[in-house]
């Protein structure tokens, strides 16, 4: 009896064990860094390793200043980026004068050389944030801004 | 242990690897997109955003793959409706539509994206409706009303509601919803792209209704900056709009007639606005952009005017020539819109003033007045755009010398900017400066020159930064002086009728006109006057005059102010010589 218990229970662990690699590899990633990325630095350093968090509900909730890793289309092909979130879905957005302004406000500790990135206010549509790459050595007009939707998004980078 | 033991955990053993191997089946097979509907839905909207013919064509097919496994699957069946709609394919996108509507009703879920599409759908054919475009817009417009109530946190239902009162010519509702829309906070990618095309559109309709109008459509809508009610801003605001819609659109055909809206509207401003060298550059080149690459959307009335506007703004022989030629063919209008002939007339205006050659000057005036006229004719011409039109014929007539025609519409365009200053809506002091300077202009060469200082007065009243006029108001304000007053007489006239002169000059630099001198013998005006050499005057009297003591009266009237008079009396004897004891020697 005591013998079939035991079975039982390594059953049960081997299961809750396939259960939580599921969870982890659903919920975590790693992401390898392209060498030719400079757009995020120092925060993404090229040839870097970033962790990702995977948790719908993370991205869902993505705020101001998280960086996030996700899919785009270069014309070419798909690529992997890193980028800055200045606004969440639904915040109104503007840059004037190199202020970041979020639902009207100043937003402190905003990426330096945002006067390249002038945008009147814009609505952040659902589920898509608001983006911009701000590598503090590069030329402000290397600065570029995006939307990216949720389901372009891989995961919230947790070793920013 | 037990044989049966042993049986329980072999079975044991044998259901836990059939169930992880039917596990890594579901797993395998649905991470392969060629067995999964998400994964050609997913390739689907890949291709589409990438926003090529081509790609449209492989979303189409990944689609096809998608809904062939799940034929109710929502989020491809919203996609095929927007993907048709896109390709003006309404009656696939209305099926499209309608099955996401059943399906929506079926699964309990929201059907107000289904009704958003159908609305679309609606909107697009009331576009290319004839008579009953109006009917077909007002249901269209019930149908996003029905999807705002089925769920009132969907600012895309506002967005296309907007978008359907600015078709109805009805920017102040639309100013409401788009506010509306914008306090949701829940507005989908391809609804921000119409939210800011319908902001630029609302705008730039506002700002043609004039300044009341627009102030009422800035109240509604809301907006952070507290200048948007001027109509400049407008135009202004509305390019940034269209800029924002283009940078977040697709390209296509959408992105091109974003192009063509902003190119419209920059060429208002290149047309109305003190814009600086570097900002009309940039107009123009953008104009100039649309004119090659997006030709095929503008109607041959737009292509006139944005060649027009390019060559007054850029004053390039080229251009200017080329803007000659697109207008000459339709000079006598009727076929343009009244706003297209109003600013074709504006622009004419411009153009005649930097033409040197007089005879070509003179036809292109011409033929700005056929516009202006046939706009003023035709409905629905602001009245902002009716002063300035009545204000460039007046300066045209006046330019013909033909007086009483410029003054007539001079004192039309006074009536109407009197009401819009009454009403609030008055144009900006330079426009009005403008106006009230032209106005004086015409009154002076009229001779009226009361009236003509009381426009100049208005019109540095109204832009004091005009130097010229003020000079010229200071000049014409000197008084005149009348100098040596008194009689000769002239071998060829009997000896009763002797000849007054005098001499009557400027206090300014503005000279003394003939028109501005009276000359009364004993209360009686003289028979003419001749101006001659340094300011002489030379008057002669109606009748002979009696022997006996004579008054003479000269005056000038003076602009603003009572005449300048000046008497003097003279004994009159026949056979002896002509006494004037006050008058002074030549």
């Amino acid at each position: 009896m005591m013998e079939r218990i035991r079975t039982l229970i390594w059953y049960g662990v081997v299961i809750l064990l396939i259960i939580i690699c599921y969870h982890v590899a659903s919920s975590y990633a790693v992401a390898l860094v392209d060498e030719k990325f400079i757009a995020m630095k120092p925060t993404i350093q090229p040839n870097g390793v970033c962790f990702l968090n995977r948790k719908p509900a993370g991205i869902s909730s993505l705020a101001t200043d998280d960086v996030v890793a996700f899919n785009a289309f270069n014309g070419r092909e798909e690529v992997r980026l890193f980028a800055r979130v200045l606004a969440a879905s639904g915040q109104m957005v503007s840059i004037r004068g190199g202020r970041l302004l979020v639902d009207g406000n100043d937003t402190a500790g905003a990426p330096r050389g945002l006067e390249a990135l002038e945008t009147g206010s814009m609505i952040v549509p659902r589920e898509t944030v608001f983006v911009v790459f701000d590598a503090a050595n590069a030329m402000p007009l290397s600065l570029s801004k995006r939307l990216v939707p949720f389901r372009n998004i891989i995961g919230r980078v947790m070793n920013k | 242990m037990t044989t049966n033991e042993y049986r329980w955990i072999v079975s044991g053993q044998i259901s836990g690897i059939a169930l992880l191997g039917l596990i890594s089946i579901i797993v395998v097979f649905g991470a392969m997109p060629k067995y999964s509907a998400r994964a050609n839905l997913r390739e689907a909207i890949d291709r589409y955003e990438i926003g090529t013919d081509a790609s449209a064509r492989e979303a189409e097919q990944a689609l096809d793959e998608a809904l062939a496994r799940d034929p109710d699957m929502v989020p491809a069946l919203a996609l095929r409706g927007r993907i048709a709609l896109g390709k003006d394919n309404l009656d696939i996108a209305r099926d499209a539509y309608k099955k996401l509507a059943r399906v929506c009703s079926t699964r309990r879920l929201s059907g107000a994206s289904a009704l958003n599409g159908l609305g679309c759908v609606m909107l697009s054919e009331a576009q290319n409706a004839g008579k009953n475009r109006q009917e077909r817009l007002a249901e269209a417009y019930q149908t996003f009303l029905k999807a705002i109530s089925m769920d009132p946190g969907d600012g895309d239902g506002h967005v296309n509601a907007a978008i359907c009162k600015l078709h109805m010519g009805d920017p102040l509702e639309a100013a409401r919803h788009l506010a509306a829309g914008r306090r949701t906070k829940s507005v989908s990618y391809d609804s921000l792209v119409m939210y800011h095309a319908a902001v630029g559109s609302m705008l730039a309709a506002a700002s043609a209704e004039g300044g009341r109008a627009a102030a009422l459509v800035a109240r509604e809508f809301n907006d952070s900056d507290p200048e948007l009610r001027k109509t400049g801003r407008m135009l202004f605001r509305a390019v940034a709009e269209f800029e924002m819609a283009s940078e977040l659109a697709l390209p296509g055909r959408s992105w091109d007639e974003l192009q063509v809206r902003k190119a419209l509207v920059e060429a208002k401003l290149l047309a109305w606005a003190p814009l600086g060298r570097e900002q009309s550059a940039e107009y123009r080149n953008d104009i100039l952009g649309v004119l090659a690459k997006q030709e095929h959307l503008l109607s041959a009335e737009q292509k006139r005017l944005l060649y027009v506007v390019i060559a007054v703004s850029s004053r390039r022989g080229a251009y200017i020539q080329q803007a000659a030629k697109a207008t000459e063919k339709d000079g006598r209008t009727g076929r343009l819109s009244p706003e297209t002939s109003f600013y074709m007339g504006v622009a004419l205006c411009h153009l005649a003033e930097s033409e040197r050659q007089g005879s070509l000057q003179a036809q292109m005036r011409a033929n700005a007045a056929d516009y202006l006229l046939a706009a003023l004719a035709g409905p629905g011409l602001a009245a902002r755009q009716r002063l300035r039109a009545l204000s460039d014929l007046a300066v045209i007539r006046w330019y013909a010398k033909d007086f009483p025609g410029a003054l007539k519409h001079a004192a039309e365009a006074a009536e109407i900017l009197a009401g819009l200053e009454k009403s609030g809506d008055a144009p900006d002091g330079f426009e009005r400066g403008g106006f009230h300077r032209n106005a004086g202009v015409i009154r002076y060469e009229n001779g009226e020159r009361d009236a003509s200082v009381t426009a100049f007065d208005k019109s540095i009243g109204a832009d004091p930064q005009q130097t010229d006029v003020g000079l010229f108001l200071a000049k014409m304000r000197r008084e005149p002086i009348i100098d040596d007053i008194r009689t000769m007489t002239v071998e060829q006239l009997p000896p009763s009728m002797p000849v007054v002169t005098a001499k009557v000059v400027s206090g300014g630099a503005v000279a003394v006109r003939k028109e501005d001198i009276s000359v009364e013998i004993d209360g009686e005006s003289v028979a003419f006057i001749t101006a001659g050499p340094g300011g002489r005057i030379y008057a002669l009297p109606r009748n002979g005059l009696a022997e006996g003591t004579h008054t003479i009266k000269v005056a000038v009237s003076a602009a603003g102010k009572s005449p300048v008079v000046e008497t003097k009396t003279f004994d009159l004897a026949y056979g002896v010589e002509i006494m004037n004891p006050e008058a002074k020697g030549d």
